[in-house]
């Protein structure tokens, strides 16, 4: 009967596939520059370089200037005139290093280009535009049935009628996020949408840079939650297509790493000479959520 | 507007009558025809040889048993043979048309005992089909069966020039095709996905299959839309003598046929059903909180064929096949639901006629149709995602038999294709979100055909067919045109009912040629152009049921393959092992692929195609096989080198890579070995290279996100496959054992020695015979982890210094044993 029954077992683990660690001698590869530059309405551009680390590089062996570029020449021109920007500290920035502009503020409805010189004289180029805000109605918390102090944040939009609007959204709590963050899926554009009023809600986002608050340092009750208590900033910004393309191609990236029947997504860029990465303009609105009573 | 033939196809039909008239035109020539089947169940026996010893010519019985020669007055020696069976053999004086149905009788009661199978034994080297391989069920169920299911699909990947996809994949390769460009009939449906959970089991019951012809090259003119290869699966039609029933009780799932007659010699029927228990067996064993608790996969499949002898000319059959895949998950707890389900139905009506000795007709009407369906609530959000086809099929297939030197097919075929690409409605609460509903694609599909097989010399014999295609994909349609700047959607096209939206049409010219270097070799060498305006696309790394079927269309052109290939074919050892070498080249044109970037769900409010980029593939290989077929010990060995290349200028910065299944080596033995009456062996070993898949090679950071830079498409190899199985099938000695047992019952009830069934008043049903088998198997004895997935994993964060990226891989089975067991009364 134990026989049997130990049979039984083997057909049943057969639908739990094993998955163990194995050592793969990879392909050879370039080092590649990554460019991630942002336009703001009201904002100066802020530009962050990197390169790309081998996937099996201990970070230890890592330097940083083997991943920071410290040494490029980075300009944005919005056609008329021509603004250098500066290497500069900004503890709001995702890794604190940041290219910063000083003379071109980004205005809603015109178009600015971005131009990387790399000390090895490779140039880099990419365009963008900053297309027009479009404000939320409202923003508030909702609890998440039968959880009572826990919930998601919503946004209401009245989604003015005429394709080829894209959004991000992203959120921040004041005391515990150190920056506006994008929760999963956040990129979305009017294809379906379109001309509609509707609620849409987001869980809560985690900063990968932050050991302080990282989905693996959560408790598991708050985990993808907001609380009734938290106050809560919104940043709802306006993307260009490129734009949208590349974060949708972004975030369909990061949920795909480390899901084994995915096949890997191409991150669409837009700029040029085989960079990595994006030059986007953002037309932003924000709103804040205030604790529920 | 146009009519739906065009004038093209009108003049050749015509050109096809005339062909007819001209090869009537006979002089003194009598025809000697009828139908094979088997003496003990009735079943029509498919390829079985028929042919006049003194002349060494003849020809094969049809799908349908069906068989015809005609030659020149005389008296003759009439054999026909069939693997399993004892030979005909019959003295014909030909001096009238004379009508012939010939009844071979099983070789022995116990097929394991057939010493020399008595086929008409130098096949290999006399046919002109090339890539062509027939299977027998009896000999696929012998082999190590993957816990204990006799699969179709697996047995055909043990072909040379066959490639399987590995564990968890029922698609299968062949020659450098892609896993849409093999035709899959069942009675002549066409089946969209053989696989039942994922792949891990085919489609096809074993115990409702009769044969299995599979093509690889050579397509003869006859089958069309697909460009790699044919797997023909014809159905059992059920015993028309007796009523049986049979079966089989395994690990995970169990087996019933039941067949009679419906009128002695006439009409039979055929039921068969399975299904799994898996989830049923496990549900027990699940925690109540568990996931498992109200989650199960399991799948179950039927078919049934009835059949009916209205008169020595006509026969009319009827066969349906309806299967389903059925995945439920809830997580209570999480207040998350989710349900998937997927399958073929199938259902085929045939008319058999016969207008002279010389010319049989066939008349099919068709259905078929596949199906997926998702569903997922989670916190007041539905999604619903729908995908299948559909198609409506009318065929009209002739075959006439001049003389004994040709064998004339011709006929039409009339498919109405309905896509449903993913399609998919959701609603969050009250707000329903707007999808665009289902934007199903139609398309008429129309082909004529005409060949001949001819023996131009006693040496030299040729197949020519010339096939005509024609498609056309018909409104209602919505073309979503996108501005080439933007990639939006600029405007909306739309097409009325039956109206045109695109169409596309060719000939496609089959050869194949034999020439014979003697009685124990041949060279063998084929050209075919093959057309296919269907199309599927995958965005998964692994075959997954969601991929859809796509037609051609204003964006997508059809495919194209023109294949060559070369064989030397040597029979040794009178006939008892056969060999061949086989090179092959393909070139195809028009292969889709989704653009880089695609997402799912990038077909809703869009045309699926929106998404497609086109390129082109070339493959090349050689191909070796020896087969003992004979004997207390037979089986084969395969053998293939080959490359397979695609390029797509928007793929891989235009550069050519390999397919994920380009496959250097493969390599299989087949062994299987009588050892007496009650015990078979049998071993399986086989090897392949790994397919080829893109990995990450590095990484960077957006967002503070670790992000993947990846290698250049395909660039990167999994590590090898292979795999041992082994098998023993036990058939216990029922007359012994019903010796034992009549001895005890004279004993108790104190008998007469010789008491015969009669005196010894016990029911009867004690002695009844029945036959019983046990089946053994190990499958992957020495557990080897062959990936199924590879995929990489990353721990910690970079800018906290402790990010690690480990490369993971899944691998399905470790060595599983199991054990069936199969009956038959």
């Amino acid at each position: 009967m134990k026989k049997y029954l130990t049979l039984l077992i083997l057909a049943i683990t057969l639908f739990s596939a094993c998955t163990e660690v194995i050592d793969v001698k990879l392909p050879n590869s370039d080092k590649k520059i990554v460019i991630e530059g942002i336009i703001e309405n009201g904002k100066f551009a802020q530009v962050i370089i990197t390169r790309t680390i081998p996937l099996f590089a201990s970070v230890s062996g890592t330097s940083a200037t083997d991943f920071y570029v410290l040494d490029a020449k980075v300009y944005v021109s919005n056609g008329s005139i021509t603004d250098t920007l500066i290497l500069s500290i900004d503890s709001s920035s995702s890794l604190g290093v940041v290219y910063q502009g000083s003379t071109i503020v980004g205005i809603p409805g015109q178009n600015y280009s971005l131009k990387v010189v790399a000390a090895d004289g490779n140039i880099y180029n990419a365009t963008t535009a900053i297309p027009y805000p479009v404000a939320l109605d409202s923003v508030y918390w909702k609890v998440d049935p039968p959880k009572d102090t826990l919930g998601y944040a919503y946004g209401f939009l009245n989604e003015p009628s005429g394709l080829g609007n894209n959004y991000r959204w992203y959120t921040k709590r004041p005391t515990k996020d150190r920056r506006f963050l994008a929760p999963f899926g956040a990129t979305f554009d009017d294809k379906l949408i379109d001309g509609k009023a509707f609620e849409f809600g987001y869980t809560k986002p985690y900063d990968p840079t932050d050991s302080q608050n990282s989905y693996d340092n959560d408790t598991d009750i708050e985990r993808n939650y907001f609380l009734k208590s938290d106050t809560i900033y919104v940043r709802f910004v306006s993307i260009d297509r490129p734009s949208k393309d590349f974060y949708t191609t972004f975030e369909a990236a990061l949920s795909s790493n480390g899901n084994p029947f995915a096949s890997p997504t191409t991150i669409l860029g837009n700029i040029d000479n085989g960079a990595l990465g994006v030059w986007s303009g953002m037309a932003a609105t924000y709103d804040t959520i205030m604790p529920t009573p | 507007m146009r009519t739906l033939l065009p004038v093209k196809t009108l003049l050749f039909l015509c050109f096809f009558l005339i062909c007819i008239f001209q090869s009537s035109a006979q002089d003194k020539k009598y025809t000697i025809s009828g139908y094979v089947k088997d003496a003990s169940t009735g079943e029509y026996s498919i390829g079985a040889n028929v042919y006049i010893k003194e002349l060494l010519k003849g020809g094969n019985t049809n799908q349908y048993g069906f068989f015809s020669i005609t030659v020149e007055k005389g008296t003759y020696t009439l054999i026909s043979s069939y693997i399993g069976y004892e030979n005909f053999v019959k003295q014909v004086i030909l001096d009238k048309d004379i009508r012939l149905n010939i009844e071979l009788k099983p070789s022995a009661i116990n097929v394991k005992e057939i010493e020399v199978s008595s086929e008409k034994t130098d096949k290999n080297v006399s046919s002109t089909t090339v890539g062509t391989i027939k299977l027998d069920m009896e000999e696929i169920k012998k082999l190590p069966a993957f816990l204990g299911e006799v699969d179709i699909l697996k047995t055909i990947q043990l072909l040379p020039g066959v490639k399987s996809s590995g564990d968890g994949n029922a698609g299968f390769y062949v020659r450098g095709g892609g896993p849409d460009q093999n035709l899959i009939l069942l009675d002549e449906a066409v089946v969209y996905n053989a696989s039942h959970l994922l792949g891990f089991f085919s489609v096809f019951n074993g115990d409702a299959v009769k044969s299995i012809n599979l093509v690889k090259g050579g397509m003869p003119a006859q089958y069309g839309g697909r460009l790699a290869s044919v797997l023909d699966i014809s159905m059992k039609e059920g015993n028309n003598k007796t009523y049986h029933a049979s079966g089989g009780i395994g690990l995970i799932s169990s087996r019933l046929t039941i067949e009679g007659p419906i009128k002695k010699d006439t009409g039979s029927f055929i039921v068969s059903a399975r299904r799994t228990y898996i989830d049923v067996l496990a549900r027990p064993f699940a925690k109540p909180s568990s996931p498992l608790k109200n989650s199960g996969v399991y799948f179950y499949d039927m078919n049934a064929k009835v059949n009916y002898r209205l008169s020595d000319k006509d026969r009319i059959f009827a066969s349906g096949y309806f299967g389903r895949d059925i995945m439920n998950f809830q997580d209570k707890e999480a207040g998350f639901k989710m349900g998937v389900a997927w399958g073929n139905s199938t259902g085929v009506l045939r008319w058999n006629h016969l207008f002279s000795n010389k010319l049989f007709m066939n008349v099919s009407g068709i259905y078929s149709d596949y199906k997926f369906t998702f569903s997922a609530e989670q916190s007041g959000f539905e999604l619903k995602l729908f995908s299948g086809i559909s198609d409506w099929n009318a065929k009209v297939d002739f075959g006439y038999f001049p003389t004994i030197r040709h064998e004339v097919k011709f006929g039409v075929n009339y498919i109405f294709h309905t896509f449903t690409p993913m399609s998919a409605s959701a609603k969050q609460g009250e707000t329903e979100f707007d999808l665009g509903g289902v934007k199903k694609m139609r398309a008429h599909d129309v082909a004529v055909y005409l060949s001949d097989d001819f023996d131009v010399t006693d040496k030299f014999k040729v197949h020519v067919g010339l096939r005509y295609s024609y498609f056309m994909q018909v409104g209602p349609f919505d073309r979503y045109v996108k501005d080439p700047m933007t990639g939006q959607t600029s405007s909306v096209v739309h097409t009325n009912p039956n109206k045109k939206v695109a169409d596309y049409g060719g000939l496609e010219p089959r050869l194949t040629a034999r020439y014979s270097l003697n009685n124990r070799s041949s060279v063998k060498a084929s050209y075919t152009y093959n057309l296919q305006y269907i199309h599927l696309a995958s965005l998964s790394a692994v075959t997954l049921p969601i991929d859809t079927w796509v037609p051609s269309s204003e964006k997508v052109n059809p495919q194209k393959g023109t294949q060559y290939s070369l064989g030397y074919f040597r029979n040794f050892k009178e006939n008892k092992y056969e060999t061949s070498v086989e090179v092959y080249y393909k070139e195809l044109k028009n292969q889709i692929e989704y653009a880089d970037g695609s997402l799912p769900g990038g077909a809703v409010n869009d045309n699926a195609d929106n998404q497609f980029v086109f390129g082109t593939g070339v493959a090349y290989g050689v191909e070796l096989f020896l087969k003992k077929r004979v004997g207390k010990f037979n089986g084969w060995i395969g053998y293939t080198h080959s490359y397979t290349k695609r390029t797509f200028p928007d793929l891989n910065r235009g550069k050519e890579f390999f397919a994920k299944y380009d496959r250097r080596h493969d390599a299989s033995v087949v062994l299987s070995y009588d050892l007496n009456k009650k015990w078979t062996f049998a071993t399986i070993f086989v090897y392949g290279t790994g397919n080829a898949i893109t990995i990450p090679t590095s990484y960077y950071v957006i967002d503070g996100n670790i992000t993947y830079d990846y290698s250049d498409r395909n660039a990167y190899r999994m590590p090898a496959y292979h795999r041992l199985d082994v098998s023993a099938t036990f058939t216990p000695d029922r007359t012994k054992h019903l010796e034992r047992r009549k001895k005890r019952v004279i004993k108790r009830h104190h008998l007469d020695e010789n008491a015969t069934d009669e005196e010894i008043k016990v029911p009867n049903k004690m002695f009844k015979n029945y036959e019983s088998s046990w089946n053994f198997s190990v499958f992957n004895v020495y557990n080897r982890h062959n990936p199924y997935i590879i995929y990489f994993a990353n721990e910690g964060s970079a800018t906290q210094g402790n990010l690690s990226i480990k490369a993971k891989q899944v691998y399905l089975f470790p060595i599983l044993p199991s054990v069936t067991w199969n009956f038959k009364f």
